[in-house]
Formats: structure tokens, sequence, C-alpha cells
């Protein structure tokens, strides 16, 4: 499975990266935000997204938008990984139809517990 | 000249009387108001003073901000990379451990099988001999035993550094989170002084210098209310919202599904809510 860390944050791609490596997935590509996500998936076969909210260029929502509304890619599992903990902005992450949200700081477990949970439904 | 025109004439001295009163009684208030005017003029002047000073000091105070941010991310970073250095050797401990454990569980396995051989061998022959061997035998057992009981404790210590290891990983993510909260000042500062610098072009008189601009770094994107939270509520509260929305998806599915390219509406989301609480 090649998962697509999406993160304006060096530090934090490199946590998320060596989470997913302690659970057990090796195969990881980055991107610096959403438009340079939307460049790696015309040009890398991804199978899983993790992205942040807040970045430049291109926000985590709207990556979640234009990849929803594409048709080769619309069904692609989105996790969402930010710092925006409040309902309004679970809400509006919902509407745009991610599949699951993690508020930072979070632990290697919820990470594991939610994309357990997402590859368990799709 | 009649006597209607004299009227007319005490009328008008009568009211310059009344003008002249008036004045004098205005007098005073006039000179109060010259001495006040008098006084503010410095005040103001110190106040527009004070004003493009703070002005001018907000781009290095920002340019300070940036320089905390940029020195906590290359620290984190050799941070990080300190601890893959060390997961790394974690990880050669951990095999050199295992390839010393499968040797040791080995060695315990041939003592077994040369014990059994020098018994078969030598057994009725040669009893003491056979006794100081099984002596021996039995010290060098417990000796093999307290090796495994130390190898389980180190085993055990690995476990508890990798741990730890992985605890500071994790904890690094308050770079990110205070990045953006320095990001979330540093738009407020560059805020204030864009509004300063407009009132010092403003009243920009006697053609003072303007204050300096705010260093424009990459666009940082952040959310002002990042905070370095490690209670489990927020997550619990977006676990109950993705939880709730996913079980009444699957319900609503049933009768209206939305189609997963197509975004669900705040309607359909509230709707989702609404019949949660109803049910």
């Amino acid at each position: 499975m090649k998962f697509l860390v999406v993160d304006d944050s060096q530090t934090m791609r490199r946590i998320v990266n060596n989470a997913l490596k302690g659970i057990g997935y090796d195969d990881i590509i980055e991107a610096e935000d959403g438009k340079d996500a939307i460049a790696k998936l015309y040009t890398e076969r991804v199978d899983f997204i993790i992205t942040d909210w807040n970045m430049p260029n291109m926000s985590g929502l709207e990556l979640t938008k234009a990849v929803r509304s594409d048709e080769q890619y619309g069904s692609l599992p989105i996790l969402m990984v930010t710092t925006r903990g409040m309902k309004e902005d679970v809400m509006e992450a919902l509407q745009v139809k991610v599949n699951n949200y993690v508020v930072k700081p979070f632990t290697p477990q919820v990470l594991k517990e939610k994309i357990d949970l997402i590859l368990k439904t799709i | 000249m009649n006597s209607k025109d004299l009227g007319g004439i005490l009328d008008k001295i009568n009211e310059l009387r009344a003008l002249f009163i008036f004045g004098q009684r205005v007098i005073p208030f006039l000179e109060e108001l010259f001495y006040f005017v008098n006084d503010i003029i410095p005040v103001l002047e110190e106040i527009n003073v004070s004003i493009y000073e703070s002005a001018n000091k907000m781009p290095r105070a920002s340019s300070q901000l940036n320089k905390v941010s940029q020195a906590t991310e290359l620290a984190t970073t050799e941070i990080l990379d300190s601890l893959d250095s060390v997961v790394s050797r974690l990880n050669a401990i951990d095999t050199h451990f295992d390839t010393a454990t499968s040797d040791l569980t080995a060695i315990g396995k041939l003592d077994e099988e040369l014990q059994e051989l020098v018994t078969k061998s030598m057994g009725g022959d040669c009893k003491d001999d056979m006794r100081k061997f099984a002596e021996l035998n039995s010290r060098k057992n417990s000796h093999l035993k307290a090796v495994k009981a130390n190898a389980d404790g180190l085993e055990q210590s690995l476990k508890d550094i990798r741990s730890k290891a992985n605890d500071i990983m994790f904890s690094l993510q308050v770079q990110d989170i205070t990045a953006q909260q320095i990001a979330s000042v540093n738009h407020l500062i560059e805020s204030v002084q864009s509004r300063l610098s407009g009132l010092i072009e403003r009243f920009n008189i006697d053609g003072t210098e303007l204050v300096g601009e705010i260093e424009k770094l990459d666009k940082k994107a952040f959310n002002p209310d990042a905070s370095y939270d490690h209670s489990a509520d927020r997550q619990h509260s977006a676990d109950e919202i993705m939880n709730r929305a996913h079980h009444l998806k699957s319900h609503f599915n049933d009768y209206d599904a939305p189609n997963q390219t197509e975004s669900t509406s705040q309607d359909e989301i509230d709707r989702m809510f609404g019949k949660d609480e109803q049910a």
C-alpha cells in the first residue's frame, strides 16, 4: 500500500512517515502542499492520502475537494491530520468527504487506529 | 433722521454691547483653549514619534520571530536525525540480540545432547566422574539461566528505549504547532504595522522617512487556534462526529446515497445529525 503524506511542515512529514513505518507501511511519498500532492497523484500510484489542513498554495480541504471531484482518484481514502479541533472544523472536513480525522498532537496509536478503520470500511 | 432710525441705531449698539460682553466672557475660554493646544502639540508630536518608532521596530520583531521559528525547525530536524540514528542502532542491537539469543538456545540444546551422550557412554563405569559431571553441568546451567534472565532484562530495556525515542519523536509535533502560533502572531504584527504605516504616511507633513518593510518570507498557512494540547478531548469530540456521520451515512445511503465524488452539503450533514437526535 502506497501512502502520500501531505504537509507543509517537514517535521510533521517526518513524524507521520516514521509513524507509518512503525506500523509496517514502508511505501511512502511526500508532498509539501495540495498542489504538489495533485502533481504527485498524476505521476505516481497512490493508495492512501494523509493530509494536513493548513497549507499554502492549496489547503488539505481544497485537496480533498479536488481529489473527490476527480474521476480516477475520487474514491481514494483520505485521512485529515490537523491542529484544527473545533466541531465546525470536523464538520467542514466531513462535508468534503474526508474518511477520518486526527487532531494534532496525535499518538501513533490514534493514527494506526484511524488507518485501520478506514481500510476496514472502504 | 427720525426717531425710528435712532431706535434702530440704539438696537444695533445694544447688539454690539451684547457681543462685547459675550467676547469678554469668551476670551478667558479662548485663552485656555490656546494654552491647551500649545500644551498638546508636543504631546501629539511625542505620540507621532512613538508611533513611528513602534512601527519601525515591528519589522525587527517580526524578523526575530521568524528566526525563532527557523531555529526551532532546524533544531527539531537535528533531534529527528539523532532519533533516527538511535532507532537505527537499536535495530542493529535487536538483530545482534536475536542472534545471541538463538545462539544461547542452540548452546543449551547442544549441551543437552552432549550430556545425554556422555551419560550413555560413561554412565555405568565412572560414577564419581558422572556425579562431578552432573554437578558442573548444573552450575553451567544456572549460569546459562542467569545469562537468559539478563538477556530478557536487556530486551525489556531496549523496548523501553525504543518507546521513549518514539515518545520524543511524537512530542516534536510541538514544533509545527508553535510555528503556526508564531506565524499567527507575525500576521498580527504585519497588520498593525501596515495600519501604522498608513497613519504615518497620512501625517507625514515634514517628509520623514517612512518605516521599513516587514521581511516577506514564504507564505505560511496557519491555524491561529493551534495548541499543544495532549488531552484526548478534542480527538474524542472529532471521533464522536465522525462516528455519528459514518453510522448515519450508511443509514442515510439507503434512501439518499450521495455520490462519493460529490461533496455533501451542510444541509445534508445537518439532516444526518438532526435525524440522529430524533432517533
